[in-house]
């Protein structure tokens, strides 16, 4: 089975809300409430030694979050996947497609960039708010925090140009709707 | 002084007139052109401005000028442009 039938199967209860711009945005949101849910709990779960209370929903939360971020990504695999890193022009995609491709890798960028920057203050603020406690960083907790960290950063940098390109693409269209009727033919 | 261009941005086209006339589907012009139906239907909906090339691989198409397909401000309907200036 090809992947785009494969994906066809997988996805036609949900791709009526894939093929517009308004439901794909919710499910990025969702994406990435649930990948924020999931990783907040599981490091949750590392900062206060093993709370189980925090385990299970932090999985839950990631797994739904992967298997959102799947979906889209299968979406944007003609576009998305053509090339990260090429430099010349793919002849399977068109000047759109590629246009929309690199606008995406843009916003991907500048909305890593932006959380980077947050992520270091609020690194920061946790140190300061840890001093003011008298608390010494353990290795628990710089586990904790490292794990956030790193799997912000492993799903974000791959997942945020597909979540680009399905927030900015507009509705999608009929492959061969719109095709007018033969003329008829007089009675006589 | 001249005025000033409208910057809206937006092209108006005729495709989608175009290709109802000639019976053809979106995929089947997409083919034609050699983009995806998608990118069809984004310029017949005015999503989508063409670049300078596809316009003019898209005028060469039906064999018009491109004047006649794209345009700055919104497009008359054919009959009326053509009898209408008659009268």
């Amino acid at each position: 089975m090809n992947p785009s039938t494969c994906y066809l199967k997988l996805t036609s209860a949900v791709r009526s809300t894939l093929s517009t711009r308004a439901g794909r945005r919710c499910w990025v949101v969702a994406l990435y409430a649930f990948l924020l849910g999931g990783v907040t709990g599981l490091a949750v779960e590392f900062w206060f030694h093993g709370s189980p209370l925090w385990l299970f929903p932090g999985a839950v939360a990631m797994s739904l979050a992967l298997v959102l971020w799947f979906l889209l990504a299968c979406r944007a695999v003609p576009t998305i996947q053509s090339n990260m890193f090429e430099k010349s022009d793919n002849p399977l995609i068109d000047e759109r497609q590629k246009g929309v491709r690199d606008r995406a890798y843009r916003q991907a960028y500048h909305v890593v960039s932006v959380l980077a920057f947050l992520s270091l203050l609020a690194g920061f603020r946790i140190l300061v708010v840890m001093d003011h406690f008298r608390e010494l960083m353990t290795p628990r907790h710089f586990l904790a925090l490292s794990f956030l960290y790193a799997t912000g950063v492993m799903v974000l940098m791959p997942s945020l140009p597909s979540a680009c390109l399905a927030w900015i693409e507009p509705d999608d269209v009929e492959p061969s709707n719109s095709r007018p009727e033969a003329a008829r033919v007089p009675a006589r | 002084m001249a005025d000033r261009v409208n910057a809206s941005g937006k092209l108006h086209n005729r495709i989608a007139v175009l290709r109802a006339e000639r019976g053809l589907s979106r995929e089947a012009l997409a083919d034609a052109l050699g983009v995806s139906y998608q990118t069809i239907g984004y310029m017949e909906r005015g999503d989508y401005n063409p670049s300078l090339e596809l316009a003019f691989r898209v005028a060469e198409y039906f064999g018009l000028p491109i004047e006649a397909i794209f345009a700055r401000a919104p497009l008359r309907p054919m009959s009326e442009q053509l009898y209408g200036e008659r009268r």
